[in-house]
């Protein structure tokens, strides 16, 4: 009854209304800690799904001892003004699969840019036209986004280091709609951008370094374009859709098969991110962790701006996030992670005025199951200033993964 | 004289005067949906041509030069006034022609001598004008077009007499007319006249067209016609029809306003083609016309109409005694971009 209860208010939700303003800005907002496991700490190098393992860190995965298959869904809810709106999504989906304690191999699929967003960039207005007066007002809006495909592998060097990489092929596609609607009547503009591109991550994990005998773990990232993300606008010629179902059909003015051709439009290395992290995490007390990270990121990208719905985009941010972690004993009764962080970001944007972010994460984990299966509940919340058109909103976002082990590449007894 | 034996009936009208037949009394009727009330009468007359086939319904003009003169050789058979027509509950009133005694022998000699006058047709004409189209149903109306029934005797034998009827059902029948004549002020007005043919071409500048931006969406976009004089009474409704062109009026093969055609050909047999993809029709209403025409300004910057003309004429649907002089007036567009 339970479960079903939580399936029906997943249902309701994800019916509902979903923006964010940073989905507004370039080629919409960035995608963090997919996975529900990192989300109550802030940070993706550290360890928060097992005590030595970060899902979003390959460079950790050898010290699995199952093979995850791991999902995540996450609602997110934005204030804005007086607004407020919810939305439901998968995050993310990713299988990992060690290898002898020595190497791991991973694949994954999330998304990678956010553009679900509608503004309305004029207030009801009205002129003359032929005696009559005419309402009109303009909408614009923007959906879908592209995704990102994962292939991860992760080595064990020595008993202290350990390294692991990611190659992220940018895929898929988001459609923008500029809809003026005069009496009543909607004429649309509708657009799509299809995305293509390749990063390649690279992580170096250590427990060199020492505080007490006990060691301090130390995790590196690097971000690189494989090649920039090229972009392929296609935009549709503007139509009156007098049967509103917001798509350009035979019942349309003018008839689909009267209008104009797509005008394609091709944009090379519009995105162009890089990126370096650093996180340390230090065991003080048994499986209670404290956790910092640092991250710096960049893109050179030429950003057109052909279809963002704000004039600018990002094109730096600087994280600090700094986390507390406490543990599951494994094969015990404590089969609880508990997880608290604080974080500060700041992002840079180009054209426009920058913004700053404070938040809170809080996260919890329960273990069961022989092979270690996991279900991660975390929850972020955080204050945005100096957005564009709206100034200040906060955003709350509830994760929720599932984390299935099994065996996988071991050898059976023979009886 | 062909002489019937047995009871074989009459095949042809010329039978009906074989030796072996009496023609006792005969019927020329027609049906009508319409009301009429006048001081008019309608007279029947047999066409007296020469040849058994005098007209084809398949040709919309008729000129002297081309046809028999139907005026100048035709018999008057009969008359009757169209004083007070009314369909009755089945929506139809009957027009009779009854021929009995002194009016059947001119039936029999005009009409049913079909070996001295093998036209075998009858000319309907009202001795005064009517002030309102009058209809009667024709043969493509399935039965009720014209008919002739013809009450007879055949003799069989000495002891053997059939007294019986005919009916003979009308295989093709024309309407001429003459449609308002054309004058020259019509030329200088938007005229229209679906009786003498009379259209108009309006041409656009619209190069302003080439100068937006592919996202422009034109609304309210309206032609509006006023009408400057017609011979249009207070009940009457009269369709405008606007459609783009197939082929530019500059191309057309006519030196005069006056469209030339081949007897053989119709009008529309001819290259003035229009473009299917924009015709509309539209009322007078408020002694003004508005004809919306953004699909055809959109069509036009889109690459679907090569040229910027319409052409205007009458609907099928109006009287073709309705004539229509409209003026034109500045045409204001709305467009938008999203």
């Amino acid at each position: 009854m339970w479960s079903r209860n939580i399936f029906l208010a997943l249902f309701f939700i994800s019916t509902a209304f979903s923006q964010n303003s940073m989905s507004g800005y370039g080629y919409g907002s960035s995608v963090e800690n997919t996975d529900a496991s990192s989300s109550g700490v802030s940070n993706k190098l550290l360890p928060s799904f097992k005590s030595n393992i970060s899902l979003s860190n390959p460079s950790t995965w050898h010290n699995l001892l199952f093979t995850y298959l791991t999902t995540s869904v996450d609602v997110q809810s934005v204030a804005l003004q007086s607004q407020s709106s919810t939305n439901f999504s998968l995050s993310s989906m990713k299988l990992v699969i060690p290898w002898k304690q020595k190497m791991s191999f991973g694949v994954a699929f999330e998304p990678y840019l956010f553009r679900e967003l509608t503004v309305s960039d004029t207030t009801m207005t009205a002129f003359n036209f032929n005696d009559d007066e005419l309402l009109y007002t303009r909408m614009n809006s923007s959906s879908g986004g592209p995704s990102l495909g994962q292939l991860s592998f992760g080595y064990k060097l020595n008993e202290f280091d350990s390294i692991g990489s990611n190659l992220n092929i940018i895929f898929g596609s988001s459609r923008s709609t500029r809809t003026l609607t005069i009496d009543e009547e909607n004429h649309l503009l509708q657009s799509r951008d299809y995305f293509s591109g390749a990063m390649m991550d690279l992580f170096y994990s250590t427990k060199r370094l020492k505080i007490k005998e006990k060691p301090i773990f130390l995790s590196f990232a690097l971000q690189l374009p494989l090649r920039g993300v090229d972009i392929e606008n296609d935009s549709y010629q503007a139509f009156l859709d007098l049967n509103d179902n917001n798509y350009h059909d035979t019942n349309d003015f003018p008839d689909v098969g009267q209008a104009l051709l797509p005008l394609t439009q091709k944009f090379d290395d519009e995105l162009k991110a890089s990126s370096f992290l650093l996180g340390a995490d230090y065991e003080f007390s048994p499986r209670k962790h404290i956790q910092i990270e640092i991250l710096n990121w960049k893109d050179s990208g030429n950003h057109n701006l052909n279809s963002s719905l704000f004039n600018g985009y990002v094109d730096s941010k600087n994280k600090l996030s700094v986390a507390y972690m406490k543990f599951a004993q494994p094969f015990t009764r404590d089969r609880y992670n508990f997880k608290g962080s604080i974080f500060v970001q700041n992002y840079g944007v180009k054209n426009l005025e920058n913004i700053n972010e404070v938040g809170l994460g809080l996260g919890v984990g329960f273990n069961f199951g022989i092979t270690g299966n996991q279900i991660d509940f975390g929850y972020k919340f955080s204050k945005r200033n100096g957005l564009h058109l709206v100034g200040d909103e906060s955003l709350h976002v509830f994760n929720i993964g599932v984390s299935i082990g099994d065996l996988w590449f071991v050898k059976r007894r023979e009886i | 004289m062909t002489l019937f034996s047995g009871n074989i009936p009459p095949t042809s009208l010329i039978d009906l005067l074989a030796d072996s037949i009496q023609v006792d009394s005969a019927m020329v009727f027609f049906e009508t949906a319409d009301s009429l009330i006048s001081t008019s009468n309608l007279s029947l007359y047999s066409v007296l041509g020469d040849q058994d086939s005098v007209f084809s319904d398949s040709t919309n003009f008729y000129t002297l030069e081309n046809f028999l003169d139907f005026e100048n050789n035709s018999a008057l058979l009969g008359e009757i006034p169209l004083a007070s027509i009314a369909p009755d509950s089945s929506g139809y009133d009957t027009l009779s022609f009854i021929f009995k005694d002194e009016s059947l022998n001119g039936l029999k000699q005009y009409f049913l001598d079909s070996d001295t006058y093998p036209a075998r047709t009858f000319m309907l004409k009202v001795d005064s004008p009517l002030d309102e189209l009058f209809t009667i149903e024709s043969n493509e109306a399935s039965n009720r077009g014209p008919k002739m029934r013809v009450w007879y005797k055949s003799f069989v034998d000495e002891e053997t007499t059939v007294d019986t009827f005919i009916t003979f059902f009308a295989q093709k029948d024309i309407s001429v007319f003459r449609p308002p004549s054309i004058e020259n002020d019509d030329v200088n007005f938007i005229t229209l006249n679906s009786g003498s043919a009379l259209r108009s071409i309006i041409e656009f500048d619209l190069g302003l067209i080439d100068s937006l931006s592919r996202n422009e969406l034109f609304k309210n976009s309206n032609l509006v016609l006023s009408v400057e004089s017609s011979n249009l009474t207070t009940d009457d409704e009269f369709y405008v029809i606007v459609s783009a062109l197939q082929d530019s009026v500059i191309n057309w093969n006519f030196t005069s306003p006056f469209v030339d055609l081949n007897p053989n050909e119709s009008i529309s047999d001819t290259t003035y083609l229009s473009d299917p993809n924009f015709i509309i029709s539209r009322k007078i209403e408020e002694n003004e016309v508005k004809i919306p025409i953004q699909a055809f300004l959109q069509g036009y910057k889109n690459g679907l109409f090569q040229f910027d003309e319409l052409m205007l004429y009458s609907a099928p649907v109006n009287s073709p005694f309705d004539k229509v002089k409209f003026n034109l007036n500045a045409i204001e567009v709305l467009y938008v971009e999203p």
